[in-house]
């Protein structure tokens, strides 16, 4: 089902997300994805996340259909070129996949084969434009096609990135090239949120804000260091670091919590990302509400 | 500087709103020297547009060395001009695309750059440095204020940054600005921040000089 038809249905959704993994074999992956999924609406696969080599996400997409879950597809422009990338979204579609979402990809310097090629050949604003004439029958070219795309492209926003104008502009300009639905890098600020939602120029587009379980002091240090666009606050490293060191993924899950509670009035509901923590989500979706 | 050519002049004229009276203006240094914006070409491309049938107000050229990228060149030659250019609704600009941002900054009056980059090389004098140019059919440098995002990106993001800047710093790499951060302080200084939302198409990586299927005999 499409996000935009959960959305449109109950006025909200709640997508978590998982990693493919290291290696040939799906099935602890797809293990995670069953029990994330008794608890959510659809379930993105990160697409070689922190420019890491994994199983392409398309295979654990498709597996995850299988298994009767339902998987937001996501495409990074950063390791292919418009042809691959075009091909790519038809494949998708014709596996069944029914939500992309469409990013520009974490750059080879920040992963593990930091020589890789760049190929960055389309932004994530140009690919969300080309997805929007391909579900028109036409190509990047202009070249009519034989059947047209049906899948639902969505886009991501960082509202707590350093610069929020350049963020706003780019959002409208997302929404503008025909993005579906919006999922949110992660928030820590619910009032910071609330004004970044009431400046968003978002034309009815549905939002799911971006919530992330800090489970440690240093994992908060390692994702203000390496994940672009987030910013661990200094409050929630201090309440880790007063936490009992066996109690702190507990901690960590309440702070989740708390964060998505305060903001789902403001969004159309939550994108949680605890890859590893599966076991956190039932708590956290209890705290916020839904 | 880098080698800048005018832009073919059915194009330019493509770019002038209907009816928009024009106002050219030129530059002393480069454009000069290499003969695609002194005083000569300022005079070729009025008389050019007038014959095209678009109302041009007049044109100025700063004294021979004198950049139009020095923002106070740009200032004096304009205000030299104040009534030609208060009778124009746009300038057309011809320097090299770094020159814009002085005389956006110098006017309020959209400004229209009439030359593009063709090749690549360090800039020197007041501009930018720019590497590796793509020589894009369309100098994307020319919608963001002489700035170009292709070029200085890693991502060779055209459609607005990323979200990974810490500090107005790349994420990519440390010691350089982001020059998304750049682009937009120059846009909002000069009042233009409607360049930013802009859509910019995909360019072109196609080797100059290369033929393609649908143009091949």
């Amino acid at each position: 089902m499409k996000l935009t038809e959960i959305v449109a249905e109950r006025g909200f959704a709640v997508t978590a997300e998982v990693a493919p993994p290291k290696g040939a074999d799906p099935s602890e992956v797809l293990a995670e994805a069953r029990e994330i999924g008794a608890h959510v609406d659809a379930i993105n696969v990160t697409d070689g996340q922190g420019a890491t080599m994994r199983m392409s996400p398309l295979a654990v997409a498709r597996l995850m259909i299988e298994e009767g879950l339902t998987p937001v597809w996501q495409i990074t422009c950063r390791d292919r070129n418009r042809i691959a990338l075009q091909g790519d979204l038809l494949a998708a579609d014709a596996l069944g996949v029914e939500n992309a979402l469409i990013v520009t990809g974490d750059h080879m310097v920040l992963g593990d084969h930091p020589g890789a090629k760049p190929v960055f050949g389309l932004d994530s604003v140009q690919l969300l434009h080309v997805a929007g004439e391909m579900r028109a029958g036409r190509d990047l070219a202009g070249n009519e096609m034989a059947s047209p795309l049906r899948l639902s492209t969505g886009a991501v926003v960082a509202p707590e990135a350093d610069n929020i104008d350049l963020q706003l502009i780019k959002l409208r300009k997302k929404i503008d090239a025909g993005a579906e639905f919006i999922q949110t890098q992660a928030v820590f600020e619910p009032a910071a949120f609330a004004r970044f939602m009431q400046r968003a120029e978002l034309a009815g587009i549905p939002v799911l804000a971006g919530i992330i379980p800090v489970t440690s002091p240093r994992v908060a240090r390692f994702m203000n260091a390496r994940i672009p666009g987030v910013n661990v606050p200094t409050w929630v490293i201090q309440l880790l670091n007063e936490a009992e060191m066996g109690d702190r993924r507990r901690v960590g899950a309440e702070i989740a919590g708390q964060i998505a509670h305060a903001i789902l009035p403001a969004c159309q509901g939550l994108h949680i990302m605890a890859q590893g923590g599966a076991d956190l989500l039932p708590g956290i979706l209890e705290m916020a509400g839904v | 500087m880098q080698r800048t050519v005018p832009v073919p002049p059915g194009r330019l004229t493509e770019e002038i709103p209907d009816g928009a009276r024009v106002f050219v203006l030129g530059c002393g240094d480069c454009a000069t020297r290499e003969r695609f914006g002194g005083a000569a070409e300022c005079e070729e491309t009025a008389e050019a547009l007038a014959g095209e049938g678009i109302e041009v107000t007049g044109w100025a050229a700063p004294a021979e060395g004198d950049g139009t990228c020095d923002p106070r060149v740009a200032r004096a030659t304009i205000e030299g001009a104040a009534d030609q250019v208060a009778d124009a609704d746009v300038i057309v600009l011809l320097a090299c695309p770094q020159g814009a941002p002085a005389v956006e900054r110098a006017t309020t009056l959209p400004v229209i750059v009439g030359t593009q980059v063709v090749s690549g090389g360090v800039t020197g004098g007041n501009a930018s440095a720019v590497e590796e140019c793509n020589f894009c059919e369309v100098c994307i440098a020319r919608e963001a204020g002489g700035l170009c995002p292709h070029s200085f990106c890693p991502k060779h993001l055209i459609n607005g940054p990323c979200g990974g800047a810490q500090g107005g710093r790349c994420e990519v790499l440390p010691k350089r600005p982001c020059v998304w951060e750049l682009i937009h302080r120059h846009l909002k200084i000069a009042g233009k921040l409607h360049i930013l939302r802009r859509y910019q198409e995909p360019v072109s990586f196609s080797p100059p000089g290369a033929e393609n299927a649908d143009e091949a005999p």
